[in-house]
């Protein structure tokens, strides 16, 4: 039960060598990712890895600032901006440019997120020339042709009418309104600000989430660092140096609701979403919290809650927990789905799991088995050049320096059994946590 | 345009990144010229008739490893759906070395993540672990081949696990159960039209019995094949396969597959489907395609990239860009027993689903009666070819697409063949063969339509 995981969690793999080494075979490579960090003559710099085992190159890159910074009265824009990113430049409308990049075998697309804007480039290497100078194009002179722009309102409107049955977008909304309702987090596009948004908002949009200070670049491919260096330039050089953001406060959670928030939508099943206090990125308990949210819920098949509520009862497809960490809120969530005369009953068992590790915290075992999982299974975030761009870019959000591939594991096998008992009597209590219920729950 | 339409079902949700990973194989294809030597796939055959291929990549020292059932769903006798996939979600179980709920407990301490799906026409297990893991995981994979224990006591809850997974992944989804019916009609007379996971009904019913009947039958080293994907060569390999699964004896008894030919449809067929959580109606039409190894496959899948498989497709250009839709897309999936073809559209606020019908269709017949420009050829052969490239970029995605065409029948040389085969389909292959499946033959039609709340 991915689904809940942030970027972190993408990331937090796991297992060392606690077990008797077994027969090795073969050599292997000695770093996950040779990371360097090159600067261009211009000032950009990126994390490269070179590899030419796949002759293609893929870049990701990403500024921090994103929806939350929209206006309120035009929510939504932040999406349409992003929608019309690859949809013509320079000379090419919309049909030349997709025709161009299909030509060229690149694909090209951006998202605006909550707090951050990102990109994404992936081609060829016999067309990467032509593909950095597509990008370069879509971020010197980007048309807001009429026909793609109309289309991106009309799709984001039907895609927000759907959101209204969709049970997890009806479930995260409620989340939101009954925790930080009125924060930027909690405010959602609707077809009247949609409707709203005019191509000059976008155009300064544009201006103000995608400057060279706040630019953070990985590639991953075949490509060598002096040959990245003027691409960098060429790609980026027509960016404003800067600009001002609206600044986000952090949201301040409403006090916890002792019943379950309940949203009716016709199926046979319910589906559950909760959240309490969790820890911030550079909170120095993260790695700590991180080991025990594995315990709780975060293992796919080795968590207490998967043990409890799928394995011995039955009750569930599946069942996982998350540290939530976004900038301005963060949190400890988790989710599920079982048929809905027994909603009240899955709940119980969260809640009753959730205190019993506050109150005794997680055993000698567990703890080893979780640092076995979160530190072994790294590497498997590393087998991929698609896989080490985004791993790179999650680790350049979190403010991390290039060499923390390397140090990665450390953190995690610092961890004691103190540390996670202490993090499980401060965040596991149940009474802290909000419930909600998207279904036809039996109460 | 890619569709999980495969219709796998796996024993967790896997995540986006892996769904799109997956689905990426599934348009991809193996072997361009310049990086054949890299990818060249390796392969062996054990003494019990055990099949292996290796396919290396030594970027990080990771493996994935895949063994694949030549047994799926459409094996499944009447008033058993969901046989195959119960017992797959029940080798994770226990054998007489591994205690019960152990085995992905121990894949998890060692690094290791762990899953399993069932299609139609196969059932696949896999590892992806760090290298000096992978003989420990093997010696439990080789373990559970034929050693599986079923304790009642286990067999029941995780019969009601997989409920819950048919109601969250098709009762929950109106897309899923029209899905079920098109299948139902498309393949009426053939195992196909009965769900992977099963009828509700049916699965209540299903018993430790049934799996271990099941698991007996179809479960033996001569109906698996092999594949590992990464840090491997078969020289490295071989002597661990041979060791560990060439131990494993031949059951001797397993059953050979047998299904009834996919018929023509007897007449078109209109499917809809009305949901209160449908907020935009939808419309697709499905026509039956080709098999897995079809000589018409290629130029199936190259026409129907052209007409809706991207952006610059000629359903993306004629609706979206019109403001008549907000999607549309057209795809071919080839299945061992026979594939399908079809197109869809979600018509734009305002447009009526029969307008978005009419003008498909309108797109659909000019480009069956003009055939594709010599650009669009290109265009689109080129783009099957890059993403072959692409998918080489990840193991996962390799030892899937080679599995599921070894566990289809195919030879390597033939898997093999596949970017020749591409590159060499015509003009007049794309014509002749989209009029072959989709000009006036019978065809199903599916609807999904709101409904307002009862």
């Amino acid at each position: 039960m991915r689904r809940l995981a942030g970027s972190v969690l993408a990331l937090a793999l796991a297992g060392c060598a606690t077990q008797a080494p077994v027969a090795v075979i073969g050599a292997s490579r000695s770093s996950l990712a040779d990371v360097q960090v090159v600067t261009s003559p211009g000032g950009i710099t990126a994390w490269l890895v070179s590899e030419s085992f796949v002759p293609m190159i893929s870049m990701e890159w990403t500024w921090q600032g994103g929806a939350s910074v929209e206006p309120p009265e035009m929510r939504g824009i932040g999406w349409v901006l992003a929608y019309m990113m690859n949809e013509g430049a320079g000379d090419m409308d919309t049909s030349a440019y997709g025709a161009r990049m299909e030509d060229l075998n690149m694909k090209f697309a951006c998202g605006v997120w909550a707090d951050w804007t990102n990109c994404g480039m992936t081609t060829l290497k016999e067309t990467a020339d032509e593909s950095f100078d597509m990008v370069r194009l879509a971020f010197s002179d980007l048309r807001f042709d009429d026909e793609p722009f109309g289309r991106a309102k009309r799709e984001m409107i039907v895609g927000l009418q759907d959101d209204e049955t969709n049970p997890k977008a009806v479930a995260s909304k409620a989340m939101n309104a009954a925790l930080i309702s009125g924060h930027p987090y909690a405010t959602v596009a609707t077809e009247a600000t949609v409707s709203a948004i005019q191509k000059a908002d976008a155009r300064k949009l544009m201006a103000q989430l995608m400057t060279k200070d706040r630019l953070k670049v990985v590639v991953v491919g075949d490509i060598a660092a002096e040959e990245l260096k003027p691409k960098l330039d060429e790609v980026f050089g027509s960016l404003p140096a800067t600009s001002v953001l609206p600044v986000v406060p952090d949201a301040q959670a409403r006090p916890p609701l002792a019943e379950p928030v309940v949203k009716e939508l016709p199926q046979p099943q319910t589906l559950i979403l909760f959240s309490g206090p969790g820890v911030r990125r550079e909170d120095p308990d993260f790695y700590a919290a991180y080991v025990l949210n594995y315990i709780l819920g975060g293992g796919a098949f080795s968590s207490r809650l998967t043990d409890e509520i799928r394995e011995k009862r039955g009750l569930t497809y599946g069942i996982g927990t998350g540290l939530s960490i976004q900038p301005h809120f963060w949190r400890w969530t988790g989710s599920s789905s079982t048929m809905n005369d027994k909603a009240d009953e899955v709940v119980t068992l969260i809640r009753e799991n959730i205190a019993r590790l506050g109150r005794e915290g997680p055993t000698t075992d567990e703890l080893a088995d979780a640092k076995a999982f979160i530190t072994g299974a790294f590497p498997l975030a590393f087998d991929s050049n698609t896989k080490i761009a985004q791993n790179l870019i999650g680790f350049l959000q979190d403010g991390m320096p290039a060499d923390y591939v390397e140090r990665r594991n450390s953190y995690f096998q610092a961890v004691t059994l103190d540390d996670v008992k202490r993090v499980a009597a401060t965040y596991m209590k149940p009474e802290n946590f909000t419930f909600v219920m998207v279904g036809k729950p039996v109460r | 345009m890619i569709l999980t339409k495969r219709l796998a079902t796996s024993r967790i949700v896997r995540s986006i990144a892996a769904l799109v990973a997956a689905t990426v194989a599934l348009i991809a294809l193996p072997a361009s010229a310049q990086t054949e030597a890299v990818w060249k796939p390796e392969t062996f055959r054990l003494s019990n008739g055990m099949t292996a291929v290796v396919l290396p990549d030594h970027r990080a020292p990771v493996v994935t490893h895949m063994l694949w059932y030549r047994v799926g769903s459409a094996d499944e006798v009447a008033g058993k759906s969901g046989l195959a996939h119960f017992l797959e979600h029940l080798m994770f179980k226990a054998t007489d070395k591994i205690p019960a709920g152990e085995f992905s407990k121990i894949v998890a301490r060692n690094g290791g993540q762990d899953n399993a799906a069932t299609s139609f026409d196969y059932t696949v297990y896999h590892f992806r672990i760090a290298k000096d893991r992978l003989p420990q995981m093997m010696r439990m994979e080789a373990d559970r081949m034929v050693h599986l224990k079923l304790d009642e006591a286990e067999v029941i809850p995780e019969l009601n696990v997989v409920r819950e997974e048919r109601r969250q992944n098709v009762e929950s989804s109106p897309a899923a159960e029209l899905d079920e019916k098109v299948y139902a009609e498309l393949y009426a007379g053939h195992p196909y039209a009965i769900p992977i996971i099963g009828h509700m009904d049916e699965l209540a019913k299903l018993s430790r019995d049934d799996a271990v009947d099941w698991y007996r039958t179809w479960y033996g080293p001569e109906n698996a094949i092999l594949v590992v994907a990464g840090d491997m060569t078969a020289a490295e390999l071989k002597p661990l396969a041979e060791q560990i699964y060439g131990a494993v004896p031949r059951r001797g008894d397993l059953k050979v597959r047998k299904w009834p030919r996919v018929r023509p449809l007897a007449k078109s067929v209109e499917i809809s489907h009305a949901d209160p959580k449908v907020s935009q109606a939808s419309w697709s039409r499905y026509w039956l395609g080709v098999a897995m190894g079809d000589p018409d496959a290629e130029a199936l899948q190259v026409g129907m990239e052209i007409l809706g498989g991207g952006r610059v497709s000629r359903l993306y250009r004629e609706l979206n860009e019109q403001g008549q839709a907000v999607m549309s897309m057209g795809y071919s999936m080839e299945m061992e027993g026979r594939g399908y073809a079809a197109i869809s559209a979600t018509p734009a606020p305002g447009v009526a689903i029969e307008g978005i019908e009419a003008a498909a269709m309108d797109v659909t017949t000019r480009f069956l009666r003009e055939g594709p420009t010599t650009e669009e050829l290109k265009r689109a052969k080129d783009m099957i070819a890059a993403s072959a490239i692409f998918a080489r970029d990840n193991q996962m995605s390799m030892a899937e697409w080679y599995g599921e065409r070894l566990t289809a029948g195919q030879t390597l040389e033939h898997i093999e063949g596949w970017d020749e085969r591409i590159r060499a389909v015509t003009a007049a292959d794309v014509v002749r063969v989209l009029n072959k499946y989709l000009a006036g033959v019978n065809h199903v039609d599916a609807l999904l339509v709101p409904e307002a709340p009862r």
